[in-house]
């Protein structure tokens, strides 16, 4: 009874504290500022950190603070009215199965078109090192599968793009690789609410434009990459994309804003990563001192919010 | 912005005259203003009554707000220009998609203009590379 009262307090507590922070994300997104100098890459990580960010700090608070603290601070011995609790608590488990579902069904839907796609699909040489396909039938180029991704090449776009436009239009879609922007998007996935959408369009967007950058080395890759896009965009879209992959045209985002965006080019644009991780490891230390300094007060309080919940 | 009041007014029946679109886009540009305050503008040149008569045509097409100041009153525009655009768009086309006899006609209409409208933009961009590329090659050559 101890174990199944602490699991539902503990899936209440996760989903009310999901709810009330991806309600403040959705109305708070958009006074996001960006400094001017921000790479794409950038704006992107940060606004995928935003719409992860509810699942991420739910997950945490619940694993590190209010499953201990009623493991350690709750009674074994008391009996509690168990209504209220298992009640949210199956509510919860309802939310996960939808969640689950939800990514399940996208997963086999993109398996079952991918493979469609892939069957009778040549090995292309496109003067990258990642496994490249030629295909029928599939968007002009897009990249697919989470674990294991590969590019996929439509004939159509064989034809049209010469040589260094391939090149460079697939070295997009290895900047998507790079990024792992399918594996995010299945994250996304996962963590559903209901107004995230702008959000998710504008981490897209802002996806796109760091692949660009990705793809770009100097400017007559940036004029390649602009002439692909322009010759693609005129190529009607087979059907719409599924879940998991990521397209060079069709997705949010205007093909002018990026053709423009390519041809203000130049080579200060293309500046090194900066190494930001040495900040990480210091940091991720002051989290934890700060955590253990203060964790049988925080435990104690955890404890009086969840009793206050469930009551 | 002449089309888009064209646009509206016979989307919406309500017919905008040129000084009431004149003294709009005063009032958009100044944020709220009172008749003397726009006839200071000198944009218009019109008398102080007939502005007065116009602003008082436009609160009642509901294109104003109002508030009294002493003896005058305090218009500014309920809508921004943007979102009247926007409305005058969205009218448009449903009026534009209940006009034909075959529902799908209309539709056919709207996508052809839109694809028209995407291949110009796309020969646009076009030329925008090629005219970057060319001076590429020509600063290489100096």
């Amino acid at each position: 009874m101890f174990v199944l009262r602490g699991i539902a307090v503990s899936l209440t507590f996760f989903v009310l504290l999901y709810c009330v922070l991806s309600l403040m994300v959705v109305a708070g997104w958009r006074y996001l500022r960006f400094s001017r100098n921000a790479s794409a890459q950038r704006q992107a990580n940060l606004l995928f950190l935003a719409r992860v960010s509810p699942l991420l700090a739910s997950a945490f608070v619940t694993l590190v603070l209010v499953v201990p603290s009623f493991v350690l601070r709750e009674p074994r011995s008391i009996h509690e009215d168990m209504a209220v609790p298992l009640v949210l608590g199956i509510g919860c488990l309802l939310l996960f199965a939808l969640g689950a579902f939800r990514v399940v069904a996208a997963l086999a839907r993109t398996s079952r078109v991918v493979a469609n796609w892939l069957k009778g699909a040549d090995a292309l040489d496109a003067g990258v090192t990642a496994p490249t396909f030629r295909a029928n039938g599939t968007p002009p180029l897009t990249l697919v599968g989470v674990c294991s991704p590969r590019v996929l090449v439509s004939e159509a776009t064989v034809a049209l793009l010469n040589r260094d436009e391939l090149r460079v239009a697939v070295g997009h879609e290895l900047a998507h690789m790079r990024s792992r922007d399918n594996l995010k998007k299945l994250i996304l996935h996962c963590a559903p609410f209901p107004g995230m959408a702008s959000l998710e369009n504008a981490w897209q967007e802002a996806a796109e434009l760091a692949a660009d950058d990705g793809a770009v080395e100097s400017i007559c890759d940036a004029l390649d990459l602009a002439t692909a896009l322009i010759k693609l965009s005129r190529l009607m879209p087979v059907r719409s994309a599924p879940a998991f992959t990521m397209a060079l045209v069709g997705g949010p985002g205007s093909v002018r804003g990026r053709v423009e965006r390519l041809l203000a080019w130049d080579e200060s644009k293309k500046r090194p990563l900066q190494r930001r991780w040495r900040f990480v490891f210091p940091s991720f230390l002051v989290v934890i001192l700060c955590t253990v300094a203060v964790y049988g007060d925080a435990l104690t309080q955890t404890h009086r919010v969840t009793e206050w919940l469930v009551r | 912005m002449k089309r888009v009041f064209t646009f509206f007014g016979a989307a919406s029946g309500t017919h905008l005259g040129p000084l009431e679109q004149q003294v709009l886009e005063a009032l958009w540009s100044r944020g709220n203003a009172t008749v003397r305050e726009l006839l200071e503008d000198k944009n218009i040149t019109q008398a102080y009554t007939t502005v007065m008569t116009t602003l008082d045509r436009l609160y009642k097409k509901k294109f104003l707000d109002r508030v009294s100041e002493g003896r005058a009153f305090r218009y500014s525009p309920r809508q921004t220009a943007e979102e009247l655009r926007q409305v005058a768009a969205v009218e448009g086309i449903r009026q534009l998609l209940g006009s034909g006899d075959a529902s799908s006609l209309p539709l056919s209409y709207l996508v052809e203009a839109l694809s028209t409208h995407d291949a110009q933009l796309l020969d646009e961009l076009q030329v925008l590379v090629e005219r970057k590329r060319r001076e590429l090659k020509k600063a290489e050559q100096e």
